[in-house]
């Protein structure tokens, strides 16, 4: 039997940049072209193979519109991961990005997985955010990024995979029964989360 | 953590992130979770510390493990909260339960006030009693017994000891009773009501006295004890209970009572120092801005020669206002000083407020005394009468001038006919000053019949106007005056306009006419070019005179020449420089420069010249190709050149004789084309010497240039220099007449500014510019 991890992922972003479809997209591959504004959060749950292991994400996709904000925490507190995504057509949903961001980093879980998703990428014509910007910032809060198109279904997998791939495995001796190996355990715990 | 039986379903709404019920709405899913999930937080708080402090003790890890058997559903989730901990997620709180306490303070202190109120009354009461009767005449019996019925006395025996100061009684220190609650004190604690105070504090309430209860006996006892006392005492004792008798006992506790009762009165009554005297200096505020006004009057009235008021009422008032400005001076002082001199000073509230009354006053009187305007002396005042006589007298003069000047234009009006152009220059000439006398001021005529004579109805009014101002002034009624004066203005506006309305319709009929007169003007200027052309007609046929008929002609064509300079001079009198640039090509500038000169100006006679020029040049160009033609013709060019000159400069009669001989033109155009042919030799031979001269004719209109100044010298025709005198007196005449005409309407604009009439003034504007055009076209027209 494989182990199941139950990974919760929150969505977060300006409304109108297209997180509701990137999810449409990920847990169904439909795309919606007259997909209406988010009410309060909509849940999803898609189960993928990674490794040895299946990883089933609990997806909350959070309302974008300013009179929910403060709903988000209740999404994001106790994420394993979130995806915050931004429009490349719009620099104003890049700045409200930087604010999620900003309130991940202080008020979310400390060890929360971040991925920046730059979604409509299918409009590079129309494009206000360079992507060279997007990936100097993600940079310099350590976080994923990629450039998306939920209407063509581009990177929409490889964000999810990348998000496997970050969050860090769980201990395989958590339940060992004797108190030296508890105590060796335990640091080997500590360094592999060091690394 | 609730099952995720249903992965595949797509749930959207609020929902809870823990148990995934849909809330419904933004709140209930707040309340919901801050309830509901309130213990989970705790729950995973206290998880994750675990994990973040793996290497703690091992109860910890052993309570981390009870953990994950209790819950294995959980073993694979890592979510982690926070918990209750974190402030961001603190709801805001409500205001807990108010309670309002208003009823129970407002009930308390009127139980206080209720009980206050009742007692002091009660001592009143009493005190009124006892200070009812005359006690300085009344037997001490009488008054003890009067002073028992007021109110119960305590018992002596019920009594051993002060109350105050707890020292027993006995012979030597005996019992007093207070006569206004009946308690019992010793001398030392005992204090004393004087009757002015006692007065003082019943007066409010003397008037609600009803009836005076008589005295009821006391027992006999008590009247045995004091009088053994009384008798064991010396005299001097006696005197003293006597003069006790018009004082009334009483105890601490009531005196302070009443004293305070006192203080409320003085309160209450008491009005401050300050307050007095800012009331008075309000009231002398007041009068200053009653006076004040009618002195400003009066002492105008009089300054301007008026006799509306007398000199000496003047001066009076003025006196008094500056009293009062005096009075204000000294209360305003006087506040500014007080409590200054006090031993404790006052609040300094207080002295800045005294300070800004003092600063407020001081503003008030500059104000008010730089208004005040100063009289005239005796002297002066008869002076000023002279002087307003005198004016009166100017404007009656003027007055009868103005009326005789509208008799003349009356009379000229009716007499004078429209032919005569000297007639109309004078009434436009006339016209000009009436506007500016009547904007000086119309006044009323002295004499009676010069007001019969004047038919004009508003000129009749006016005059019946000023007699009701003279009358109203006789009579002292400044108000009817005034009224009268405002009807005078009104007329007095209404007659100008009408005079502005007649002079604006007289100078239009005056261009009319003027335009009549042009039209006469190029009539004859017509009839003699038609006179002209035969005669150029008679010089072609006449071979051997040409040369003579040249030479009469040039004159002529430089005396028009100069003509354009002294139009140019009288249009153009105020741009002194453009006049010298357009005189200085002229001059300078051959004959032949002349055509192309005229043309600049634009006129469309001179346009049509150009197009026949341009018309004529083609023809030229053709007859160029062959150079066979040139050689042959070179002798005839030179005989040619002097009439070519001469068409060349009389550009508008050849434009008329070619437009009347369009014959001749297509005539012209066929010889060309046989010339063109191919026959060059036999066509000099066939035709006669006419049609040589016509073709000729551009060819030689530029070496005939430089011979125009030698051939002026020789003139010899006095007469044709006669008839050029003619025609430049005409057009002096014509010009002149124009120019009198700007100048009068330039005039007209100016007094209409003057009156302040723009809508006049813009007519007048347009008007102008009119004639300069029409001036400009004429001057245009002889060159």
């Amino acid at each position: 039997m494989m182990a199941i991890r139950e990974l919760k992922v929150c969505l977060l972003g300006d409304t109108g940049v297209g997180k509701s479809s990137i999810v449409c997209r990920f847990v169904q591959d439909h795309f919606d072209h007259n997909i209406s504004p988010t009410i309060g959060a909509s849940f999803m749950t898609k189960t993928v193979p990674c490794g040895n292991e299946l990883h089933k994400f609990l997806i909350w996709d959070t309302a974008g519109q300013e009179r929910f904000h403060s709903l988000a925490p209740m999404y994001y507190r106790g994420s394993a991961a979130a995806v915050i995504v931004y429009d490349i057509t719009k620099q104003d949903s890049f700045h409200t990005l930087k604010k999620w961001v900003k309130e991940l980093k202080e008020h979310g879980p400390e060890n929360i997985v971040m991925a920046i998703a730059g979604n409509k990428c299918d409009l590079s014509d129309i494009r206000e955010v360079p992507l060279k910007d997007a990936k100097e910032y993600a940079e310099s809060i350590g976080a994923l990024v990629v450039e998306t198109s939920a209407k063509n279904a581009i990177n929409i997998e490889e964000l999810f995979q990348g998000i496997s791939r970050q969050i860090p495995p769980l201990d395989p001796h958590e339940n060992g029964n004797s108190g030296g190996i508890k105590l060796g355990n335990q640091s080997l715990q500590a360094g592999r989360r060091c690394c | 953590m609730a099952s995720l039986d249903d992965a595949g379903e797509v749930r959207e709404g609020f929902l809870c992130p823990l148990c995934l019920k849909d809330l419904q709405s933004f709140y209930q899913l707040q309340s919901h979770y801050e309830e509901e999930h309130s213990g989970d937080r705790d729950v995973k708080g206290q998880i994750k510390n675990l994990v973040q402090k793996a290497r703690k003790a091992k109860n910890k890890l052993l309570k981390r493990e009870g953990d994950d058997r209790v819950e294995p559903g959980t073993q694979g989730y890592e979510s982690f909260s926070y918990g209750g901990v974190d402030p961001y997620m603190w709801e805001p709180q409500e205001l807990g339960a108010m309670r309002s306490h208003l009823s129970d303070f407002k009930k308390h202190r009127a139980a206080r006030i209720d009980h206050y109120v009742i007692e002091v009354n009660k001592l009143i009461i009493r005190l009124e009693k006892l200070t009812a009767f005359d006690r300085t005449n009344t037997e001490t019996s009488k008054i003890r017994a009067i002073e028992k019925s007021v109110v119960p006395w305590v018992n002596d025996q019920d009594v051993p000891f002060c109350p105050d100061c707890g020292n027993k009684f006995s012979i030597r220190n005996r019992r007093h009773h207070c006569r206004l609650c009946g308690s019992i004190m010793c001398k030392k604690c005992m204090e004393l009501i004087g009757l002015p105070l006692a007065n003082k504090l019943t007066s409010a309430s003397k008037d609600s006295l009803s009836t005076h209860t008589s005295p009821s006996q006391s027992p006999n006892s008590v009247h045995g004890s004091r009088r053994g006392s009384i008798s064991s005492m010396s005299s001097v004792s006696s005197v003293l209970d006597e003069k006790d008798d018009e004082r009334i006992r009483c105890c601490t506790h009531c005196k302070d009572t009443l004293l305070k009762r006192e203080q409320q009165m003085d309160e209450k009554e008491h009005t401050p120092d300050i307050v007095k005297l800012y009331e008075k200096l309000r009231l002398c505020m007041e009068k200053v801005d009653q006076k004040a006004p009618e002195y400003i009057r009066m002492a105008a009235s009089l300054n301007a020669g008026e006799t509306t008021y007398s000199l000496e009422h003047a001066n009076d008032l003025r006196v008094e206002v500056q009293k009062v400005y005096e009075l204000i001076d000294a209360l305003s002082k006087k506040i500014l000083t007080l409590g200054l001199n006090q031993d404790p000073s006052p609040h300094p509230n207080t002295l800045r407020l005294q300070r800004m009354i003092r600063y407020s006053a001081t503003l008030f009187v500059q104000e008010k005394l730089l208004g005040l305007m100063s009289l005239p002396t005796k002297e002066q005042f008869e002076e000023l009468k002279k002087k307003r006589k005198q004016d009166l007298e100017q404007k009656r003069t003027m007055e009868r001038q103005a009326a005789l000047e509208s008799r003349r234009k009356l009379e000229e009006r009716q007499s004078g006919l429209a032919s005569h152009t000297a007639n109309g220059d004078m009434r436009s000439l006339q016209g000009i000053p009436a506007p500016l006398r009547k904007a000086e001021g119309w006044l009323p005529l002295s004499e009676g019949q010069v007001q019969s004579e004047d038919p004009d109805p508003l000129l009749q009014q006016i005059y019946n106007i000023t007699s009701f101002i003279r009358q109203a002034k006789a009579a002292g009624r400044t108000d009817e005056v005034r009224t009268l004066q405002e009807n005078l203005r009104q007329l007095q506006d209404e007659y100008d306009q009408q005079q502005t309305e007649k002079a604006i319709e007289l100078s239009r009929r005056q261009a009319e006419e003027e335009e009549l007169q042009r039209e006469q003007l190029q009539m004859l200027r017509q009839r003699e070019l038609e006179r002209e052309e035969e005669q150029f007609l008679a010089a072609s046929l006449q071979t051997r005179t040409r040369v003579l008929e040249l030479r009469e002609v040039l004159p002529f064509q430089l005396e028009p020449i100069r003509g354009p300079h002294t139009d140019l001079a009288y249009s153009l009198d105020e741009d002194s420089s453009p006049v010298q640039s357009s005189t200085a090509p002229d001059i300078l500038s051959p004959g032949s420069a002349l055509a192309p000169i005229h043309v600049w100006s634009g006129s469309p006679a001179l346009s049509q010249e150009l197009l026949l020029q341009s018309t004529i040049s083609q023809p030229s160009s053709k007859t160029s190709l062959n150079p066979f033609d040139e050689e042959d013709l070179s002798s005839p060019i030179e005989g040619a050149v002097s009439p070519a000159a001469v068409e060349a400069f009389l550009g508008p009669p050849a434009a008329v004789t070619k437009e009347y001989n369009p014959f001749e033109e297509d005539a012209e155009e066929e010889e060309v084309a046989e010339l063109g042919a191919g026959n060059p030799f036999t066509d000099p031979d066939s035709p006669a010497p006419n049609p040589f001269d016509e073709d000729d004719h551009p060819r030689s209109a530029s070496p005939a240039a430089p011979g125009n100044p030698f051939e002026e010298c020789p003139c010899t025709n006095p007469f044709e220099v006669d008839s050029d005198s003619g025609m430049e007196a005409e057009e002096h005449i014509e010009e002149e007449l124009l120019l009198q005409q700007i100048d009068n309407i330039k005039a007209y604009i100016f007094d209409a500014k003057q009156c302040g009439r723009m809508d006049e003034v813009e007519v007048l504007t347009e008007n102008l510019r009119e004639l300069k055009c029409t001036l400009a076209k004429q001057k245009g027209a002889p060159n």
